[in-house]
């Protein structure tokens, strides 16, 4: 056996002392596990086991397994050095590799990396080392100011280095420009053309400006990989050196003619590609452009009544509880509820919804809205990192630095690509040595050379995650906030959605429809003696009565009595007299007669209503109907859905009849009703079960396990109402129409993504046997290998202006 | 290294290299027409033996 170890466990999830029972069995049970402890009480585990039988990581899936969690620290590094997806590679899997380390994801676009860990078995300082032997300096990701400092220094820096590169390159294009024929007739110094003259002036920029390739690629080749740096390094070195050989030839023959030489080539290279990667620079941030638009959507200051004072302090100064005064066309700083006044207030930038959202008091206002016309008084709720905005922020960002599974492929196609290049190379000089100019050791060198610079990989690693960054993005400004790049990229293959009805179809909010009074009584005296009932009972159906008797100017009175009687209704004593509001079943047990009323009530349960009956004394006064009406534009975004080729569901636990009068009115395909909210899941599973690729669509709270089991769980609400945390996608625009949106933007990323690998891959791949036919010119290559990674990028860009059919 | 140092050692630099020519060979740097034409820059073509 070998040395023990022993390893802590986070674990959250667990509710008493059997679930650390079973985790501790479940444990003791793996083998190699010499001893497992739970303490339910600080919620860890400590096992003592063989690393030679088994793994930290078998614990974890165990736990899992179980139903538990395994909590880990999270860090995310900046990463400075890399130069291309190859390199990215390199420090994910030597990251992944580290004992401790649960995952490790580089996002080479935003130059960082995010690592779940387990403190008790790595530390920082473990990590920052490793990663600097690869050659790669990993450090705690700074402030967002601190970082994008540094970001512009390097720019600067680049672009410094990018135009002394240019300054000494341009004579030597001049020369090359005027070697053909046609352009024989432009004046060029003769001096330009002698070889030391051409040494001395690519000399610097081959040294200086490209040390950074040659410092890479020793990186690279010293931990056994390879990367683009090596291609350039390798590519240049060879046409630089060559030019040296001929020109020392053409001293050693007594200068005669003017040998042809390849100094410009390789300068041209060096400064097309700087020129390449500064263009990649900026338009890479212009892709994260999404979460500083919402940060700059943030109130800087706010106006506290303080001592009985309005005073205004700093927004990090706000504190819960303090009352929050907002003026028109002010935004409101923090999250919080409307204790005084009204006003319509913008929300646009949170839930993507364009016209303004009337506000009263009791409402709740969301930080960073735009208070447009009243005064509002707000006691803040929510502050700091808890408010929606942060939250919506939190979520973006880990969305854009999220792989999508396509870009597992690419990496790995990226890793291997850079020593097939090199032998693929090494093969074309040698037929064209051998074979096509025998003994010619020019036209060898420089199909190999163009070979070598054409297929940089940089712009495979950047396909992906720009299209990620954007797309999520844009979606974030419509509304839509993704968790993660496999969302965006599973979304598109949903082919059926399954709609909770209240709330997500419906408002959510009852309104009191239908009034029936019986014979012998008027609709004022019925209303007013079941809402005078129904104003002791705080159950929805109550509220809506008694909502639309104050509505209708209902004059209601005290009650002596109240009892709610549970799957029944209620009963109450008005006015010395008993009155009964419920079901059949309650007017059953009270004796009283409704044979001649159940036309009414079908007919209003098939409209989808809620229709009770009311008792008075031992005699039917009337029926009262509630219902739950429609959001307008819930018809309107199930047709969208059909037009996606989607199968629309509905998931209700209301009754049957009523189920399919929404489901008619808004034109569902299939209503499962009365399903209680346990068995929601169930049913998602029976669909899944029948092939279906299912998304669940609820409110976040409710249907929490429907939303779990779901392939892609959407939680819906407006502004703070939802359940962020609770969902795969998160809707913030409390309207069907997201859900469309959503696919629809699904689609449109991995069309994006797809593009771009295609131009990065393809473009490779048919560039390198056109260059190694000898029809390409190197400077040609560099040129084109450098706005192949623009290009890859601005096609990102396009995804910042998504406009989406039928939706926003 | 700020943008503008490097802007003008680049621009010392090429000046320097035109002056060193011009003192070791004592030519004038901006002269032209004296050489005979060489070899085409050919390298992007397939050469066709006829």
């Amino acid at each position: 056996m070998g040395a023990q170890k022993e390893v802590s466990l986070q674990i959250q999830g667990m509710t008493c002392a059997a679930c650390a029972n079973r985790i501790e069995k479940g444990l003791s049970k793996i083998e190699g596990v010499e001893n497992a402890n739970v303490n339910f009480t600080i919620e860890k585990t400590k096992v003592v086991y063989d690393p030679e039988k088994t793994s930290v990581q078998d614990f974890e899936d165990k736990i899992e397994k179980l139903g538990y969690h395994v909590a880990h620290d999270k860090q995310i590094f900046d990463i400075s050095g890399m130069t291309c997806a190859a390199c990215a590679n390199k420090i994910e899997k030597r990251l992944n590799k580290m004992e401790g380390v649960s995952s490790a994801s580089v996002n080479f676009a935003l130059e960082n990396v995010a690592v779940d860990y387990d403190q008790g078995q790595v530390t920082v300082n473990d990590m920052i080392e490793a990663v600097k032997k690869l050659g790669y300096s990993l450090k705690i990701q700074a402030s967002k100011e601190e970082t994008a400092n540094n970001k512009e220094e390097e720019i600067q820096h680049q672009t410094g280095k990018f135009i002394f590169s240019a300054i000494l390159t341009l004579p030597l294009l001049w020369t090359m420009v005027t070697h053909f024929e046609f352009t024989s007739f432009i004046y060029s110094p003769d001096m330009l053309m002698n070889p030391w003259v051409q040494l001395a002036l690519a000399a610097p920029v081959q040294f200086i400006v490209g040390a950074q390739f040659y410092k890479s690629a020793y990186k690279a080749l010293k931990n056994g990989s390879a990367n683009m740096d090596v291609l350039v390094a390798l590519g240049t070195s060879v046409a630089f050196f060559y030019s040296v050989f001929l020109g020392y030839e053409w001293q050693v023959q007594g200068q005669a003619g003017m040998p042809e030489l390849y100094f410009e080539a390789a300068a041209v290279i060096i400064t097309l590609i700087l020129l390449g990667k500064l263009f990649e620079v900026r338009a890479k941030g212009r892709t994260g452009q999404a979460i500083q638009k919402l940060l700059g959507m943030q109130a800087k200051t706010a106006r506290v009544i303080r001592n009985g004072e309005e005073q205004e302090i700093a927004i990090e100064e706000v504190i819960v509880g303090d009352t929050v005064m907002v003026r028109p066309g002010e935004k409101i700083p923090v999250d919080g509820q409307i204790i005084k006044g009204e006003s319509a207030v913008d929300e646009s930038m949170i839930t993507g919804e364009s016209i303004p959202v009337d506000k009263k008091t009791g409402d709740v206002a969301i930080g960073s809205t735009i208070n447009k016309n009243g005064l509002l008084t707000i006691e803040a709720t929510k502050v700091g990192k808890d408010t929606a905005l942060s939250q919506i922020v939190k979520v973006v960002e880990e969305a854009q630095g999220s792989k999508a599974d396509i870009q597992r492929v690419a990496d790995r196609v990226s890793g291997i690509f850079v020593p097939i290049v090199v032998g693929i190379a090494i093969v074309t000089s040698l037929v064209w040595y051998f074979f096509v100019a025998p003994g010619d050791l020019r036209s060898a060198l420089v199909p190999a050379i163009t070979v070598l610079v054409i297929a940089c990989p940089c712009a495979l690693g950047l396909a992906t995650p720009t299209s990620v960054m954007a797309g999520s993005g844009r979606a974030a400004e419509l509304g839509v906030l993704f968790k993660g790049g496999e969302y965006l990229e599973n979304t598109r293959n949903l082919n059926t959605i399954v709609l909770d009805k209240t709330g997500t179809v419906t408002k959510g909010e009852p309104e009191l429809t239908d009034v029936l009074p019986e014979q012998g009584f008027s609709e004022e005296e019925v209303l007013a003696l079941v809402a005078s009932a129904e104003n002791n009972s705080e159950h929805p159906l109550a509220e809506a009565i008694v909502r639309g008797a104050k509505a209708k100017g209902v004059q209601m009175t005290e009650t002596d009595s109240f009892e709610a009687i549970p799957g029944y209704g209620i009963q109450a004593s008005v006015d010395g007299k008993m009155i009964f509001v419920g079901t059949r079943k309650l007017m059953k047990r009270e004796n009283i007669d409704v044979s001649f009323v159940e036309d009414n009530m079908a007919k209003l349960e098939s409209d989808g209503k809620t229709a009770m009956l009311i008792g008075l004394e031992n005699q039917l006064a009337g029926v009262i109907a509630v219902a739950d009406t429609v959001k307008e534009t819930s018809k309107a975004a199930i047709q969208r859905m059909h037009e996606q080729g989607l199968e629309v569901i509905m998931l209700t636990g209301d009754n049957q009849r009523t189920a399919n009068a929404i489901g008619k009115q808004v034109g569902i395909d299939r209503v499962i009703a009365e399903v209680v909210p346990e068995q929601k899941a169930d049913e998602i599973k029976n669909l899944q079960l029948e092939g279906k690729k299912v998304a669940m669509v609820g409110d976040g709270v409710n249907d929490a396990p429907a939303l779990a089991v779901a392939d892609i769980g959407m939680a819906i609400g407006t502004g703070t109402d939802v359940a962020i945390e609770a969902a795969d996608i998160t809707l913030m625009r409390g309207d069907l129409n997201s859900v469309a949106d959503s696919v629809q933007i699904s689609e449109k990323t991995m069309r994006n993504i797809k593009q771009n690998l295609f131009f990065a891959f393809f473009y490779n791949t048919a560039s390198i046997p056109i260059a190694a036919v000898g029809l390409l010119a190197p400077w040609i290559a560099g040129a084109a290998m450098a706005f192949s990674s623009v290009s890859v990028v601005l096609n990102a860009l396009r995804l910042q202006r998504l406009k989406l059919k039928g939706g926003q | 290294m700020s943008i503008k140092k490097w802007v003008v050692s680049g621009i010392l630099y090429v000046v320097v290299v035109f002056a060193g020519y011009s003192l070791i060979t004592g030519n004038n740097p901006f002269q032209s027409g004296e050489l005979e034409q060489h070899d085409q820059h050919s390298n992007s073509e397939i050469q066709m033996e006829g």
